[in-house]
């Protein structure tokens, strides 16, 4: 059940968009630029 | 999340937030059993879709055979026209395989699900790709698959030969699932009545539910 928790917090948006801002800093920038289609 | 990070940012083909953080189990919810299971409201991402495929039919009445190549002389008999094909690889899929390459073999079945998936996936730029889909499926009608078949994807491309130098990807349904339901506000928990009133509420919406359904709303239970 724990690792339950351990996934639901790693996968919502929130958490994608964390991870989208830390690729942003990985690559030594500060602002994201993005073009997203669906 | 992050007001200060945005750069230049563009986002196209927003779906319904409302519909998001509710979970999609209430898009399909008829209104009034909406309000007792506290569900959100009951807009949904196919509320259009039928009509938006009417219009591609409207056009190919007016454009005319010479641009349309499934013309008929009304919307009705372009719709009848495709159903039936629809109907006909429901009850007979369709195999192609393209060896003309013996070490990049594709192949596809161009069954129910495919070719309905085809026709929504013409239906994000239907100024794009109607007129090619017309044409495939005339085609198809004569009994040549290669067009259509230049309009489904393989289902191993980069598997089967594998791609050694590309990252693997089979696509994002998995993760795509997980962030969404992991979003969700609500609990999607529902007895298999629930499940199959919604089924039936999604299909009245529109017909392109007998695929969306399976793909987006039926793994949330």
């Amino acid at each position: 059940m724990d690792r339950v928790q351990l996934v639901a917090e790693s996968v919502s948006t929130p958490a994608v968009a964390t991870d989208m801002l830390n690729i942003v800093k990985a690559f030594g920038q500060d602002k994201l630029n993005y073009y997203g289609v669906s | 999340m992050f007001p200060d990070n945005v750069g230049r940012f563009i986002i196209d083909g927003v779906i319904n937030g409302h519909d998001w953080y509710a979970g999609e189990a209430a898009s399909y919810i008829p209104a009034e059993l909406s309000l007792t299971l506290h569900l959100g409201n009951t807009t949904n991402f196919l509320i259009s879709t039928d009509d938006a495929l009417t219009s591609v039919y409207d056009a190919c009445v007016v454009a005319g055979p010479e641009l349309c190549a499934i013309y008929e002389n009304s919307t009705d008999l372009i719709r009848a026209r495709i159903n039936r094909l629809l109907d006909s690889v429901h009850l007979d899929p369709i195999p192609a395989i393209n060896d003309t390459d013996p070490t990049h073999i594709s192949w596809a079945v161009l069954d129910y699900s495919t070719a309905v998936g085809l026709i929504l996936t013409v239906l994000y730029s239907p100024y794009e790709d109607a007129q090619a889909f017309a044409e495939a499926v005339v085609a198809l009608e004569s009994g040549d698959t290669s067009v259509i078949f230049e309009l489904v994807d393989s289902p191993l491309t980069n598997i089967c030969p594998a791609n050694a130098s590309a990252p693997f990807d089979d696509g994002d349904f998995d993760a795509k699932t997980a962030i969404w339901f992991g979003d969700s506000l609500t609990d999607g928990n529902r007895t298999f009545a629930q499940a199959q009133a919604n089924y039936q509420a999604a299909v009245n919406l529109s017909s392109f539910n007998t695929l969306w359904y399976p793909a987006n709303q039926a793994p949330f239970t």
